[in-house]
């Protein structure tokens, strides 16, 4: 064998060993294979997969060198594409040589391959051998070969497809169509838009698809622009062409005819003026404003909401007014609009101007007003929310409490606490309480000795909900004033304060829980047992939690605050836990608890490590001696299984 | 100026609604209007329904189907695909959903495509294939909800980009986060300036990939209407039957059929990092590897970064900017620095996409552009290919967004394109 034949089959050799592993790729060729090899491959008598990959290489690599090669594969059906694949992008004049020659020696649907990579490359040179290949009677050549054209688009392809449209079979009309529809749209590019415009024209004849006739209206519109032509199309009764007018006004610019189309807004029927209006407010020109601000006050409905919409990209300040009367519009559609428009437009000046005109709206566009102007961050938000809150109407109370509870401060607590000394009604005093509670929590600490005063003046009932809000806010001050509340000579007082401090969900509260715990009453001794154990389920250090759940176990006094304490102990996978745990399998009220609890706790240390795993196993074996229960002994048998694999 | 001449071909939807109207008034033709065409309880009257039909039916495809379904002025009719299975499954889906037999099942989608009475489709085929269904579908005068990855290469999108416009068709990339509340506020904080000047601009890719052109062994080709492999090939290039080619396991990193994990989520993560940058008419100018990583340099000094490693779920972004940053992604959850930029934004986690396809179907009524149109998923997938060129030849490539050229790089200029095989065409 001699160098080169050594170097070939190298190339081309077959990956016996990745095979032989079960990878299931074939024939390849080296990868930093050079382009005499990849051409000899191209040549020899190697299988089809070689000369794939050669000519995928080729396809990067490739330079006029190759061209021959690859050439001689295009009339092989198997080889055609993949040939067309490396010669496609070659830039080189040899590369467009080649497919063009090849064109005489192919067939059906090989040559329609070649058809489709003419026209790829804009091969201007291949025109005269495409114009006859339109009248083909393989409809795959003639169709390709009508679209190769429009994409090469000289004016002799556009010429010849024009020419054929009354004699090309009926399959081929669609493909010669688009083709006309891509010359025209190049040459309008080329600089060429009275012979686009001419295409445009013909295809936008009635007969043809809608799709045709869409694009050629949009062709004509760019090639020959014409606002007194799309006027009258958004005038006319083609929904379609309506629809493609609105678009084409909302993709061009010029204020010229901005003002045009703004001029002849009103002239036009309802549902030209819609399409118009969406058109409008996609070209963003404030010049259509003041007709689009007019169109708002129209009798139909669809322009009213289209005019709406429209603000919300024209609009400025000065239609503020107008949107915030039809925001109390009895018609939902027209209110929800003019909702999302005013929520759309930008800008203090716009919040300001919305401002303005609150105090003199009606209540039911106050209320609105107040959620628009809180979601937008007002600056007025605040002050006029407090207005709202000593307003004499309910709702508008009931909207200033949701907008302080998003946006109120300290400063706006003393509002709300009068609102709550004054309320009457439940569910007032429960939106108050909101209100508050955000506000407190928001303020934190700052605010509590407001509340403690009006507290002393303030309604039994309503200092029970002062309490709740004081609890919320939290820290040293609030928990000394619910464990002075609980010593209060009025009961409900008292049992607020109780159910307050059973869930106070900071450390400082544990000691307090702990004395209730011991307490002789049963539901303080419950509550605050329960109170502690959930403290310290919440402790994170294990240290801390083990010494409260192993004091919580001594004060438990019924089986309920015992299962509570063993479920803790269950989530705790430490020896002690186990500690705790085992003795309390002798205790029939709380047997199957503990059991699990013990269950948990093993599985848990025996992943932890080898001292783990053999007290884990112990304790299981323990619950197996001690347990009848057939659910527990399955689980515990699969627990210890487990273990000790 | 010639004045268009009104003599409409009238679509479906628009001769009910005219049909609708006459019944209105005095008719002296008989004509009949079904329940179903007037609209039953919950259903859009016919006139104001979307007739679809759906063309590929993997997974993505039937939840995505089931999406549009469970919109009332939607009406399924009919599914394509090359695997038996599937076409079945989802007949199955869409006569349960509606409670009828009506949906017609096709292995091929010209003949979907033919239908008179559909006016728009859901495209789901393999990456492979979509940019080339939907020429076709706009061919046949159909609008379209495509899946992502737009294309396997740059001049495919383009070619999808020029016929969208060129037919007037409504086109929208299944790049569904820019209708998600979490991705839509990262977007607005870039856009509100409040990030300051945007530097970096994180894009999540699907993992590391290791993409590669292995044409594997032929097997005996199955029956066509079990699968039909020669249609499953599409624009391909032809190779003999293995069962494992269709496998979404090996299409999927296959550059005959894809473009690998860049394309996989950076079709989605790099859109949104070009929508916030407000590139989407435009793109890096220049891409190259740093560690795992490929980096885009846009004109205006702001770098895209394919990477991994971001937090948040799948296909998370995140915008740097030179006074904050924000990131996000599939679990919803959003951090911003600093935290004042969060507001009191609170997101769902998932995979919504009842907005995007909400979207689609009110342009398809208006004539409206989509968000994810043809024109501005094209120049975000093209980033990503662009970045896959750099992958692939192993080198910077220094890049014209305005030409959608390499600059003196004509190895990177082969792989902008792919021909099609016969008789496919862009």
């Amino acid at each position: 064998m001699n160098d080169r034949k050594w170097r070939l089959s190298a190339v081309v050799a077959v990956c016996m060993a990745a095979m032989m592993m079960g990878c299931v790729s074939k024939t390849t060729v080296a990868e930093d294979a050079s382009e005499a090899e990849l051409i000899a491959v191209l040549k020899s008598d190697a299988d089809w997969f070689a000369k794939d990959a050669a000519c995928r290489r080729l396809r990067v690599i490739g330079t006029a060198e190759s061209v021959p090669a690859l050439a001689a594969l295009l009339p092989d059906a198997k080889l055609s594409h993949i040939a067309r694949y490396a010669l496609e992008p070659m830039p080189f004049a040899e590369a467009g040589k080649a497919l063009r020659d090849g064109l005489a020696q192919a067939t059906d649907l090989t040559k329609a391959g070649i058809v489709i990579s003419l026209g790829a490359r804009r091969d201007k040179e291949a025109v005269p051998l495409l114009i006859p290949l339109i009248m083909d009677a393989n409809t795959d050549i003639a169709r390709t070969a009508a679209g190769a054209l429009g994409r090469i688009a000289t004016s002799e392809a556009a010429d010849a497809l024009l020419d054929a449209q009354d004699t090309v079979a009926i399959s081929v009309k669609p493909a010669l169509y688009e083709g006309l529809l891509a010359a025209a749209q190049q040459m309008d590019k080329n600089g060429e838009p009275r012979k686009a415009a001419k295409i445009f024209n013909q295809l936008l004849d009635p007969d043809r698809a809608m799709n045709i006739r869409m694009g050629a209206f949009r062709g004509l519109a760019y090639a020959k622009p014409s606002a007194d032509w799309i006027e009258d199309t958004l005038e006319g009764d083609d929904p379609v062409l309506r629809d493609m007018a609105a678009q084409i006004v909302a993709e061009t610019t010029g204020e010229k005819d901005t003002k045009y189309y703004a001029k002849e807004l009103p002239e036009l029927p309802e549902e030209g003026q819609v399409a118009l209006l969406r058109g409008l407010a996609a070209r963003k020109d404030p010049a259509a404003r003041p007709a689009v601000a007019e169109a708002v006050a129209s009798k139909d409905k669809n322009v009213q909401l289209a005019a709406l919409k429209a603000l919300a990209t024209l609009g400025n300040a000065e239609n503020v007014p107008a949107l915030m009367e039809r925001l109390g519009s009895e018609d939902e559609d027209i209110a929800a609009t003019a909702s999302q428009t005013l929520t759309a437009l930008e800008g203090p000046e716009i919040d300001a101007a919305m401002a303005n005109g609150f105090t003199t709206a009606a209540v039911p566009v106050r209320v609105k007003l107040l959620e628009l102007l809180t979601n937008r961050r007002a600056a007025q938000t605040v002050p006029l929310a407090v207005q709202s809150v000593n307003d004499s109407d309910v709702q508008l109370r009931g909207a200033g409490l949701r907008a302080l509870e998003r946006r109120g401060g300290q400063a706006e607590a003393p509002a709300v606490i009068a609102l709550m000394l004054k309320s009457t009604e439940a569910a007032e005093r429960s939106a108050t309480e909101s209100a508050l509670g955000a506000i407190g929590v928001r303020t934190g600490e700052p605010m509590l000795p407001s509340l403690l005063t009006a507290m002393k003046e303030a309604p039994m009932e309503v200092r029970v909900i002062f309490l709740r809000v004081i609890a919320q806010i939290g820290g040293v001050q609030a928990l000394d004033t619910v464990l002075a509340a609980m010593a209060d000579p009025n009961e409900p007082i008292r049992t607020e304060a109780l159910n307050l401090l059973s869930t106070w969900t900071t450390m400082d509260a544990a000691p307090h829980l702990r004395k209730l715990a011991e307490s002789a009453d049963l539901s303080q001794q419950v509550l605050g047992l329960r109170g502690y154990v959930r403290l310290a389920q919440s402790e994170t250090a294990v240290d801390k939690k083990i010494t409260m759940l192993t004091d919580a176990m001594g004060l438990v006094k019924r089986p309920d605050e015992k299962k509570l304490v063993l479920s803790a102990w269950g989530a705790l996978p430490t020896p002690q836990s186990l500690t705790a745990l085992l003795p309390q399998l002798d205790d029939p009220a709380v047997k199957t608890e503990a059991a699990l609890a013990v269950i948990n706790v093993a599985t848990q240390l025996g992943k932890q490590s080898p001292e783990g795993k053999t007290l884990g196993i112990d304790a299981l074996k323990t619950v197996l001696g001690k347990c009848d229960d057939a659910t527990i002994h399955d689980t515990a048998q699969n627990a210890l299984t487990a273990l000790q694999k | 100026m010639k004045r268009i001449e009104r003599k409409p071909v009238l679509n479906r939807r628009q001769f009910l609604k005219t049909s609708a109207a006459a019944v209105g008034g005095a008719v002296a033709a008989p004509l009949i209007i079904t329940n179903s065409a007037l609209g039953a309880a919950g259903r859009a009257p016919a006139s104001e329904r979307i007739v679809m039909g759906t063309i590929g039916l993997g997974g993505r495809g039937r939840d995505v189907m089931r999406s549009f379904m469970s919109e009332p002025d939607v009406q399924m009719v009919a599914v394509c695909d090359v695997f038996k299975n599937k076409r079945e499954e989802a007949r199955k889906q869409v006569n349960d959903g509606y409670k009828n037999k009506d949906c017609q099942t096709y292995i091929d989608m010209l003949e979907l495509l033919d239908r008179p009475d559909i006016d728009a489709v859901l495209i789901a085929t393999g990456d492979n294939w979509h940019s080339g269904v939907s020429i076709l579908a706009a061919r046949a005068g159909k609008d379209m909800y495509c899946e992502k990855p737009m294309s396997v290469t740059i001049a495919e999108s383009r070619a999808v980009a020029e016929t969208m416009r060129r037919l007037g068709r409504i086109f929208q990339c299944g790049t569904q986060r820019r209708n998600v509340a979490n991705f839509r506020f990262a977007v607005e904080l870039a856009h509100s300036g409040k990030l300051g000047r945007l530097k970096e601009l994180h894009a999540e890719q699907a993992g590391i990939g290791h993409e590669y052109d292995t044409v594997l062994p032929g097997e005996p080709e199955p029956p066509r209407e079990e699968f039909d492999w020669n249609r499953w090939l599409g624009p391909a290039q032809w190779r003999p039957y293995n069962q494992k080619t269709p496998t979404r396991g090996f299409w999927s990193s296959h550059w005959d059929f894809s473009g690998g994990a860049i394309t996989e989520w950076g079709s989605h993560t790099a859109d949104l990092c070009q929508w916030a940058n407000s590139a989407d008419d435009t793109g890096p100018i220049e891409f190259w590897k740093e560690g795992d990583r490929y980096l885009g340099r846009y004109a205006n000094g702001a770098t895209l970064v394919l990477r991994t490693g971001l937090r948040f779920g799948s296909c998370p972004v995140r915008f740097e900017g030179d006074e904050g940053w924000v990131e996000t992604g599939d679990s919803g959850e959003l951090e911003a620095h600093p935290k004042s930029l969060m507001g009191e934004g609170k997101f769902e986690g998932g995979y919504p996409v009842g907005n995007h396809v909400r979207e689609f179907l009110n342009c398809v009524k208006t004539r409206q552009q989509t968000i994810s149109n043809a024109d501005v998923a094209h120049h975000s997938i093209t980033a990503c290919h662009v970045a896959n060129i750099c992958k692939r030849l192993g080198r910077p490539v220094k890049w014209d967004p305005a030409k959608e050229e390499a600059i003196g790089d004509e190895e990177a200029n082969r792989l902008r394109s792919r021909a099609y095989r016969e008789p496919w065409y862009l």
